[in-house]
């Protein structure tokens, strides 16, 4: 008896690293199948019937199916609803199921559902990441072929906060209020005989996050089920070479005017847990020339899991425009010393040296 | 390494006169902002919210027949700017669909502001071709529901 995550909110970025970052505007959609039991195989097995296919199937059955009753079965070409004609339980890890229906081919594996489970519901119990405080749960049931496709984002919206968090003076500012992370634990409930069960919690190992975004219908339907839809892969950076996330603004070049507050959004992700972010910066004057060396500043490392304001560099006399993009820096074992401060074990580790008499 | 895109970004010296500053979220969940200016035009739209007759025992002492329960008043401050890019265009227009937009006012090069949310009034953003390539932009903001005394 189980249930499968049989697709995650989830998209490729490089290697094994995924973006799990949705937009919240949208379906935030996960995708588990009901799956009672394990199939082998179907096919015309002299044994039980000379000519109806019989099913192979990974379980005792004993006390579970009989004939006459209907299964959902998943099995190459036999996927539908079918009569059961005989059940042969054989051992704990083995039955045969016959179905009444014509042989067409060999079925392939797949899994059966039994129609003594009644009642038969998800628990989808939804944790705020940080937390760990439980945001909602959902209960939602199966259709005819076992699957369920459960939207989480109603559940989530009530959390957001739509504000403006930003306070001009970090370099870079998360806003929790906008954006944040969840994890789910799950399970069945239903009713088998007289017994109401309910199976323990599985946690899903993985953290997803979420940001007030609302992300369009693109029309590009040649790259089918594996396009973006509402995850925010392009927006996220990954800490591989070739990722060149794109910032959150929707200017091509945006224009931030002199004595007024300026940010630009971008999605801090997880995948910098051992490593700096920098901020690089190169002022340039109105010929696209620099005028000054390019500046990096290392951005709080805090702010991770969220969708981040960053404060661009100071401009020079002449400068009209600039260049503005994100690095990775230190790993967070070398540490970093702020301007003034002393990095200990170094030969100035003592603010003041003993001969000075101090 | 670079994680990112590289984005350019243009520094605007030349502050327009009257200046109103905007910054709104955009639906891929960041902020953008624009500063307004070229005139400002003020518009008021007073309603009555409803109005009841009081009974009159003695008309020779009556000042009146009717009286409103009160008002709902809104202000609107119609802004604009010259010689924008499409590109420009591109990124500003989704100011109208933003669901958080703030009104900041300050000392331009101080950290001392104020915000106020703001709304965009339906229909009031034209646009319109200079013939240099460039457009000319105006849009009306809604103001802060007047706070008014009733009866």
């Amino acid at each position: 008896m189980s249930l499968y995550i049989t697709r995650r909110p989830e998209k490729l970025l490089a290697g094994t690293t995924y973006s799990r970052w949705t937009g919240l505007h949208n379906p935030y959609l996960f995708e588990f199948t009901r799956k009672d039991y394990a199939v082998t195989s179907t096919a015309i097995r002299p044994a039980y019937h000379a000519t109806l296919p019989t099913v192979q199937v990974t379980g005792d059955l004993t006390g579970l199916l009989s004939a006459g009753e209907t299964i959902y079965l998943n099995s190459g070409v036999y996927n539908g609803a079918y009569e059961v004609e005989a059940v042969y339980p054989i051992s704990a890890t083995l039955s045969y199921v016959v179905i009444n229906t014509p042989y067409t081919s060999v079925g392939g594996s797949g899994y059966i559902n039994l129609p003594i489970l009644v009642n038969y519901k998800l628990y989808i119990i939804i944790y705020n990441a940080v937390t760990n405080a439980v945001i909602d749960v959902l209960y939602p049931k199966p259709d005819s072929t076992g699957l369920v496709i459960a939207d989480m984002a109603g559940a989530i919206k009530s959390i957001l906060e739509t504000e403006d968090t930003c306070s001009f003076i970090n370099y870079n500012e998360k806003n929790d209020k906008l954006s944040g992370s969840f994890y789910i634990g799950y399970g069945v409930t239903y009713k088998f005989g007289e017994t109401q069960i309910t199976t323990t919690e599985v946690v899903d190992a993985y953290t997803y996050y979420w940001i007030s975004a609302a992300r369009q219908v693109t029309g590009k339907t040649v790259l089918g089920i594996g396009g973006a839809g509402q995850n925010m892969k392009e927006f996220v950076p990954y800490n591989q070479s070739g990722s060149a996330a794109k910032f959150l603004t929707m200017f091509d070049r945006p224009t931030q005017f002199e004595g007024y507050p300026f940010t630009i959004g971008f999605i801090y992700s997880e995948d910098f847990p051992l490593v700096y972010l920098e901020r690089h910066q190169q002022n340039k004057n109105i010929n696209s020339q620099s005028t000054s060396s390019e500046s990096s500043q290392v951005l709080y490392n805090s702010e991770q899991g969220y969708m981040n304001d960053l404060l661009p560099a100071d401009t020079d006399a002449t400068t009209t425009q600039y260049d503005i993009w994100l690095e990775t820096g230190a790993a967070y074992e070398d540490g970093y010393v702020e301007a003034g401060g002393i990095e200990v074990g170094s030969a100035s580790e003592y603010a003041l040296p003993y001969s000075s008499g101090g | 390494m670079i994680i990112t895109e590289i984005k350019s970004v243009d520094y605007e010296t030349c502050i327009p006169e009257n200046p109103f500053f905007v910054r709104w979220l955009n639906p891929i969940g960041g902020f953008d902002s624009w500063l307004f200016g070229t005139r400002q035009v003020f518009d008021y739209d007073v309603k009555d919210k409803d109005i009841f007759e009081p009974v009159i025992n003695y008309l020779q002492t009556a000042n009146g027949i009717q009286q409103t329960t009160g008002k709902e008043a809104f202000e609107f401050i119609t802004v604009g700017y010259e010689g924008l890019t499409q590109a420009k265009v591109d990124g500003i227009k989704y100011v109208l669909t933003s669901p958080l937009i703030y009104w900041i006012v300050g000392t331009p090069g101080s950290n001392e502001f104020q915000t106020m949310i703001i709304g965009v009034k339906s229909g009031s953003y034209q646009i319109y071709d200079n013939g240099d390539g460039l457009h000319n932009m105006e849009i009306t903001f809604i103001k802060p529901k007047l706070q008014l005394q009733s009866v």
